[in-house]
């Protein structure tokens, strides 16, 4: 029973109103938070180094607006995190829901924007909508909206029969054909992870694990058989595998960006003295391929420093996961965690060749305002998750 | 805690080692790229700025015999684009457009190629690269291209040829593609050098000392025999004569006896608005025609040499003669009436020619032939140069032994019948034509190019007896046209209808007629041809031997040649008919 105090001129609040919004504060997770800042604050920085020789725009134009995306981040973070995960979790669907129509409208008047300029061009990738002046890369939210999905259908069961996942593994694989079909290999490959950790924690048997990854595999060559997967991005997805000796192989980006991170050596060049990304050698080098500047001008010391700060936001997202109880909370943990995670380990991967080359961003560094909010969103789920984690047990 | 919690713990410690070792793999990896392999990428960085740029070896200028420049390269830029590289084309095409003196909506699509190389403007000055680098325009860079000038215009362009690049844009890829620029394209275009700068991506110089470098070697220039001013002389006169005629073209080489140096070769065509223009090629080296009664000289000079006749010896020449089947005839009807041998080459007897040849035979005539130039090359190294069609006595038909000697059965170039004619006047030795007087070092040293040593071909007295003959026929035979008072000329006229494609037949109303000749016929200086194709009369003497008169009779002026004394009791006159009277 909550007892009432009196509170002047606010009128009546519960006590246990006022405790709980103490306890929410107390309970922010100030370490990921502070990860999460640096990172992005670094990433303001770097895209500046990246993109201040970007003729005949100003050199701040393109960090004043990862500035302005980082805020917007901040902003969706708090608010995600404020409003409880559990009202959120209805409306998961509705999310859902809209994340699909979103990309069914790229396959329908999708745009293909050469990320970073902004300078649309034939050829590539079908991956934008612009949503009045801004361009929207809904696949990057699909992730989070199959996550809440996901949460929301294997949190609330304690019977994990093979028959009972159909349902949203089949949902999340409508999501998933609709971003190959883009292609946006990269994030399909996300997606998976995801879902493959989600899996593993909502506590679905290993011989169910092995058999939905075994069909994995059937649909992926089947897909390659019935060329939904063209032999190029097959290609690029196997050509990391056979680095050449010389200086340059067949992965063209790959190769450049590997030279730029291998000649910061240990100390890097210092900031913004890098010669390969002063001469804009690497392509992407503000968005996909924004590590190689990393790499370049910071060295192995600032590279593994930045892995470290990763490495924080992912443990301390792991150990929100482990001290909920609440089990949809855990699993949206979970989910971000491994989307986090996944996107870091594949982005640097690919820049250091021990990935195949995808799109995907590298999280509160990479330019562009979809990437940004949707992993400041991420951040604010799991602090949003922790902070009522002595709510719901 | 219960069992199932404890799982997803369990669990949940899996996904953290699953994380720390893909951190540990990246860093693992990391260390190998950069701490491990960073000598080798360093290499490589500072391999990504090295690009080796080819200096292209400026062309040498080429002089007329008096030092006029004819032409010559200038230091231009091609600008060039790496397209990939501009990302706004339409704002950098309204930078350069003006620049480049062209339009936005020409480079704005070369902008959007996608090619990684396009060629924006060709030829640009010093000063328009200097305004175009200000604006700093990333992507847009600049190629080293010399421009090839020619000073007069399209007085020389059968003669010098020009240039073209094989790639534009590309630095010593230039080089002669006829004429001199081509003949002495080894001399001309010296050696292209290299060396390696420090550039960007975008093709910008980095601030850095250039390294290996290999300087380009400068070309030769070269002093040509021709002199410019008999050139536009000798042009004036074809042209004026084409338009009078309605000749189809018109060639007038002008030869030192003495050495065989021209100095003027004109060859022009008929232009589309009917005025004349240059012709595509030299067609005094490399067109070959049947040239009519100028090739008599065969017949003559060497039955002179072989002693078989001298310039008196008479014979019953008949207007009409079966040879090998065929009738051939005198240009005029007359009875058979006795004809000494002067008179058979002033009045141009193609049945004297025929009678005076049957003295010779097939053999010595092709020897004749071949002595003096026909059926082999001139020895002037010209590209594309034909050496003639004459056949040898084995596949000669019988009516050859008529058409031959009166310069209707062979095919020659009017090149090789001056320079039968110029071993006559040289009394009997044969010099190779020559283009070429000296060459000149990048340095300014002049070199000359010894004349070549001329060939006896004639006996100094048969050219002395044959010389007298040739000056009948300006005095009074077919060419008295042809005479530049107070100087005597000595000559041949040649009419000839123009074979048809197929080689068996003419083609109606088609005819060559040419006047060579060369003066003071006494102490011969200057040799000379006119051919001209098609014109209206179509008479060598009437159409060609005039224009011969009016570039001789400017040139004894220009040259200031003496006028010997005339050995001859009657001095050469040019009737007034000859002047379009």
């Amino acid at each position: 029973m909550a007892a009432h105090v009196l509170d002047r001129g606010a009128g009546l609040r519960t006590r246990r109103e006022e405790r709980s919004a103490l306890v929410l504060l107390r309970h922010v997770d100030i370490v990921l938070v502070a990860a999460t800042l640096s990172l992005a604050a670094l990433g303001v920085v770097v895209v500046y180094a990246a993109t201040r020789g970007d003729f005949p725009l100003e050199p701040t134009y393109y960090a004043k607006r990862q500035l302005v995306f980082c805020v917007v981040g901040f902003l969706v973070m708090v608010v995600v995190a404020a409003v409880d995960f559990r009202r959120i979790a209805h409306w998961a669907g509705l999310l859902y829901g809209a994340v699909l129509l979103l990309l069914l409208a790229v396959l329908a008047v999708g745009r293909s924007v050469a990320a970073g300029t902004g300078a649309v061009s034939a050829g590539v990738a079908q991956r934008w909508i612009s949503l009045g002046p801004v361009q929207v890369q809904p696949s990057e939210f699909a992730v989070l909206a199959v996550i809440g999905l996901l949460a929301v259908s294997l949190g609330g069961r304690a019977d994990l029969r093979l028959r009972r996942l159909l349902a949203p593994l089949g949902l999340t694989a409508v999501v998933g054909l609709l971003i190959v079909k883009q292609p946006d290999l990269g994030t399909a490959g996300v997606l998976l992870v995801v879902v493959l950790a989600m899996l593993v924690v909502a506590g679905v048997k290993v011989r169910h694990l092995l058999l939905l990854l075994a069909l994995g595999g059937l649909a992926f060559f089947a897909g390659v058989e019935l060329h939904l997967v063209h032999a190029s991005q097959l290609q690029r997805l196997t050509s990391f595998l056979h680095p050449s000796s010389g200086a340059m192989s067949d992965n063209y980006q790959e190769d450049l960006a590997k030279q730029a991170i291998g000649s910061g050596g240990l100390k890097g060049t210092g900031l913004f003295d890098g010669l390969y990304t002063n001469l804009n050698y690497v392509p992407e080098q503000s968005t996909d391929f924004i590590f190689a500047t990393v790499g370049e001008q910071l060295g192995f010391v600032g590279s593994a420093a930045i892995i470290g700060l990763y490495l924080v936001i992912v443990l301390r997202m792991l150990r929100a996961a482990q001290a909920v109880r609440e089990p949809v909370g855990r699993l949206l943990c979970v989910g971000v965690m491994a989307f986090l995670a996944f996107s870091v380990f594949q982005n640097i991967g690919m820049n250091i060749g021990l990935m195949p080359v995808t799109g995907i961003p590298l999280p509160f560094i990479s330019y562009g305002g979809s990437a940004i909010v949707v992993f400041f969103t991420s951040v604010g789920v799991v602090l949003n998750v922790e902070m009522r984690r002595h709510r719901y047990r | 805690m219960r069992p199932v919690h404890r799982a997803r713990q369990r669990r949940l410690a899996l996904l953290a080692v699953g994380t720390g070792l893909a951190a540990l793999a990246l860093v693992a990896r990391l260390a190998a790229v950069q701490v491990l392999d960073a000598p080798r990428y360093a290499a490589y960085a500072a391999g990504e700025v090295r690009t080796e740029v080819a200096l292209p070896g400026v062309r040498g200028p080429i002089y007329d015999r008096s030092g006029r420049l004819l032409a010559a390269s200038l230091p231009r830029v091609d600008v060039v684009a790496d397209d990939f590289l501009v990302s706004r084309p339409a704002l950098v095409a309204s930078e350069l457009a003006p620049l480049l003196g062209t339009t936005v909506g020409r480079i704005e699509p070369l902008l959007a190629e996608r090619s990684g190389y396009v060629v924006l403007g060709l030829h640009v000055t010093d000063a328009v690269e200097a305004k175009i680098a200000a604006l700093g325009l990333p992507g847009i860079s600049f190629v080293a291209d010399p421009l090839r000038q020619y000073f007069d215009g399209s007085l020389f362009e059968p003669i010098l040829g020009g240039v073209h690049s094989l790639v534009p844009g590309e630095p010593g890829s230039a080089s002669g593609d006829a004429g001199i620029e081509y003949m002495e394209d080894r001399l001309l275009a010296g050696r292209s050098g290299h060396e390696v700068l420090a550039e960007s991506a975008a093709g910008e110089p980095l601030p850095a000392r250039p390294q290996d470098v290999v300087e380009p070697v400068e070309g030769d220039g070269l002093v040509l025999t021709i002199d410019e001013p008999l050139q536009a002389e000798a042009t004036r006169d074809v042209a004026a004569e084409m338009a009078k005629t309605g000749a189809r073209s018109g060639v007038a080489i002008v030869e030192d006896v003495h050495t065989g140096a021209i100095l003027a070769m004109v060859d022009l065509v008929r232009g589309r608005n009917g005025r004349a223009v240059p012709a595509a090629t030299n067609l005094g080296a490399t067109a070959v025609y049947q040239p009519g009664s100028v090739m008599k000289i065969a017949t003559f000079s060497f039955a002179l040499q072989d002693h078989l006749i001298t310039p008196d010896t008479v014979f019953s020449v008949p207007f009409e003669l079966s040879v090998g089947g065929y009738w051939f005839q005198d240009a005029e009807f007359h009875p058979t009436e006795p004809m000494p041998a002067y008179q058979i080459l002033a009045q141009s007897s193609n049945i004297g020619t025929i009678e005076v040849s049957r003295l010779l035979g097939p053999d010595r005539l092709y020897k004749a032939l071949r002595a003096l130039g026909f059926g082999r090359p001139t020895g002037l190294g010209w590209p594309g140069a034909s050496p003639g069609i004459i056949g040898s006595p084995a596949t000669w038909y019988g009516s050859d032994l008529g058409s031959i000697p009166i310069g209707t059965g062979e095919g020659v170039t009017a090149l090789q019948i001056l320079d039968a004619f110029t071993t006559v006047a040289d009394g009997g030795v044969m010099h190779a034509p020559s283009l070429v007087a000296a060459t000149v070092s990048p340095s300014g040293r002049e070199h000359l190019v010894p004349p070549r040593r001329g060939r006896r071909v004639l006996d100094a007295s048969t050219a002395s007896r044959l010389v007298p003959m040739f000056e009948g026929v300006v005095q009074d035979g077919t060419a008295v046209c042809a005479a530049v008072p107070p100087y005597t000329v000595a000559g041949k006229t040649g009419t000839a209808q123009v074979v048809n494609s197929s080689g068996t037949g003419y083609v109606p109303g088609d005819w060559n007629a040419t006047f060579v000749g060369f003066l003071p016929a006494q102490a011969p200086q200057l040799s000379g041809i006119v051919w001209l194709n098609h014109p209206q009369p179509i008479y060598g003497g009437s159409v060609s031997a005039p224009v011969f008169a009016r570039i001789m009779g400017w040139a004894v002026r220009h040259f200031d040649i003496a006028v010997p004394p005339v050995r001859d009791t009657q001095a050469q006159v040019m009737p007034a008919i000859c002047n379009g009277a």
